[in-house]
C-alpha cells in the first residue's frame, strides 16, 4: 500500500519538473521583451487625466 | 508647475485602488491649474507573460532570484523613465512603485535634471522590498499616511525625508456615481465589508456573523473561514462605490500595522455619502469627530452592539453619514491634499 505522504512528495517532484522550464521560459521571454522594448524606444504609456472607467474585474488591491 | 506621476496604474490586474487614486491625485493637479502628465509603470510582480496558474510559482523565484527576475523590467523602466523626464522637464515627480530592484540608481540622475523627486508609498514600510527602501532614500521626499509609521521610517530604515501626505478621496467623482434600484436590491447587505481579508480583520467580522453581513474581498478564498458564505465578489472603483452606497453600514478595519489610521476607506466610504463604523484608532481625530461623522468600536462586543443600534435608528445613520460626506467634501479632498503637498515644496524652498 502506498503511503500517502510518498504521493505527496511525487506530486511536488513532478510539479517542480514541470514548472521549473516553465519559470525559465518566462525569465527568458521577459528579458527578450525588455531589450525589444529598450531597441525600439517604447516610452511608457501615457493615462488620461480624466480617464475612469468601470472597474470591475477580477483585480486585485491591498 | 509641471508634474509628472509615474505609478502603476492599470485597471485590468494591478491594484485598482492605486489606479483610482493616483489618477485622481492627477485630475486634482490639473484641477489646480498645473500641466500634469500620468504614466504607467510597469510592475514585475505583474509580469504579462505570467499565467495565472504560475503566479505563485514566479513569486517563488523572484523571492530568490530577485536580482536576475526583476532586472529586465527595471532596466526598461529606468530607462523610460529617464526618458519622459526628458521629453517632459518637469519640476516634480511624484513616483510610486510597488516593487524594484534596481530603479532607484537613476533617481540621482533626475534629481541632477532639477526635478524633484517625491515618492509615494501606500503601505507599511516593512511591506515593500530594499530595492523600494533604497528608492526612498535617494528621492527629495518620502510621502506616506501614517505617522505611526515614522518610528520604523526613522529608526530601522534610517530615511528622514519624510512628509505625511494623509490620503483623501475625489468627491465629486464619487458623487455622480448612483446605483439603480436593481444594483440596490442584488448588492444591498445591511453591513458590509470589502477589502483583503486577514486574520485581524477576520476576528472582527466574524462577530457579526448572524448579521446581514456582505464581504467583497479578492483573497478571501486563501482562508479556511466560515465567512465565506458571506462573500459576494470583488468591487473596485466605481462598483466599490455603488456597494457602499448600497449598504446601511459600511464597515472600516485597518490593517494591524496601521496603528494611527487614515487608510484609503476612512475618506471612500464617508465619500459615497455611507455609514461608516471603524475600528477605533488614535488619529481619526484629526481627520472626523467620532460619534458625528462616524462611528467608532473598539471591540469585537461594540462592534455587535453598535451595528444593532445603528441598524435600528435610520435617522441616526443618515445624518451621521450626511456629515461625514460634508466633512470629506470640505476638508478631505484630493484637490486640497495636492494643495497641502505643494505648499510644502513653496516653504522648504
Amino acid at each position: 500500500m502506498t503511503d500517502m505522504s510518498d504521493v505527496r512528495l511525487w506530486l511536488l517532484r513532478f510539479r517542480a519538473i514541470t514548472v521549473a522550464p516553465l519559470l525559465l521560459v518566462l525569465v527568458i521571454l521577459s528579458w527578450g521583451r525588455a531589450l525589444l522594448a529598450l531597441a525600439t524606444g517604447k516610452r511608457l504609456r501615457q493615462i488620461p487625466v480624466d480617464f475612469y472607467e468601470n472597474t470591475s474585474g477580477s483585480s486585485r488591491t491591498i | 508647475m509641471k508634474i509628472l506621476l509615474a505609478a502603476p496604474v492599470q485597471f485590468d490586474r494591478i491594484t485598482l485602488f492605486i489606479s483610482d487614486y493616483f489618477t485622481g491625485l492627477a485630475r486634482s493637479l490639473g484641477k489646480l491649474g498645473h500641466v500634469t502628465r500620468l504614466v504607467r509603470t510597469t510592475e514585475n510582480i505583474y509580469n504579462p507573460f505570467v499565467p495565472n496558474i504560475l503566479i505563485n510559482d514566479f513569486s517563488v523565484l523572484r523571492r530568490y532570484l530577485k536580482k536576475i527576475v526583476d532586472a529586465p523590467h527595471d532596466l526598461l523602466l529606468m530607462k523610460q523613465l529617464l526618458v519622459e523626464v526628458e521629453a517632459f522637464q518637469p519640476d516634480l515627480l511624484l513616483l510610486h512603485l510597488f516593487d524594484t530592484c534596481y530603479v532607484s540608481r537613476i533617481i540621482p540622475k533626475i534629481r541632477a535634471k532639477g526635478t524633484k523627486v517625491f515618492v509615494w508609498l501606500g503601505q507599511h514600510p516593512s511591506q515593500v522590498s530594499s530595492g523600494i527602501h533604497d528608492l526612498l532614500k535617494v528621492s527629495d521626499r518620502t510621502l506616506y499616511y501614517d505617522t505611526s509609521y515614522q518610528e520604523y521610517y526613522a529608526r530601522v530604515l534610517g530615511i528622514d525625508n519624510l512628509c505625511v501626505l494623509p490620503l483623501g478621496c475625489d468627491v465629486d467623482h464619487f458623487d455622480t456615481i448612483a446605483p439603480d434600484l436593481e444594483y440596490q436590491t442584488r448588492n444591498g447587505v445591511d453591513v458590509c465589508f470589502a477589502g483583503l481579508f486577514d486574520p485581524y480583520r477576520e476576528q472582527y467580522l466574524m462577530a457579526l456573523s448572524d448579521f446581514n453581513l456582505g464581504i467583497w474581498s479578492w483573497n478571501i478564498g486563501d482562508f479556511d473561514t466560515p465567512l465565506k458564505k458571506f462573500h459576494r465578489g470583488n468591487a473596485y472603483g466605481d462598483d466599490l462605490v455603488r456597494i457602499y452606497k448600497s449598504a446601511k453600514i459600511v464597515l472600516n478595519i485597518h490593517r494591524s500595522f496601521e496603528r494611527n489610521g487614515g487608510n484609503y476607506r476612512l475618506f471612500e466610504i464617508p465619500a459615497s455619502g455611507a455609514f461608516q463604523m471603524v475600528d477605533d484608532k488614535p488619529g481619526l481625530s484629526e481627520y472626523f469627530t467620532a460619534g458625528k461623522e462616524l462611528v467608532t468600536f473598539s471591540d469585537e462586543t461594540d462592534l455587535r452592539n453598535k451595528v444593532a443600534y445603528f441598524l435600528e435608528n435610520e435617522s441616526e445613520r443618515s445624518s451621521i453619514a450626511s456629515a461625514g460626506h460634508e466633512r470629506v467634501r470640505r476638508d478631505h479632498t484630493l484637490v486640497q491634499r495636492m494643495e497641502y503637498l505643494l505648499r510644502s515644496i513653496e516653504r522648504r524652498s
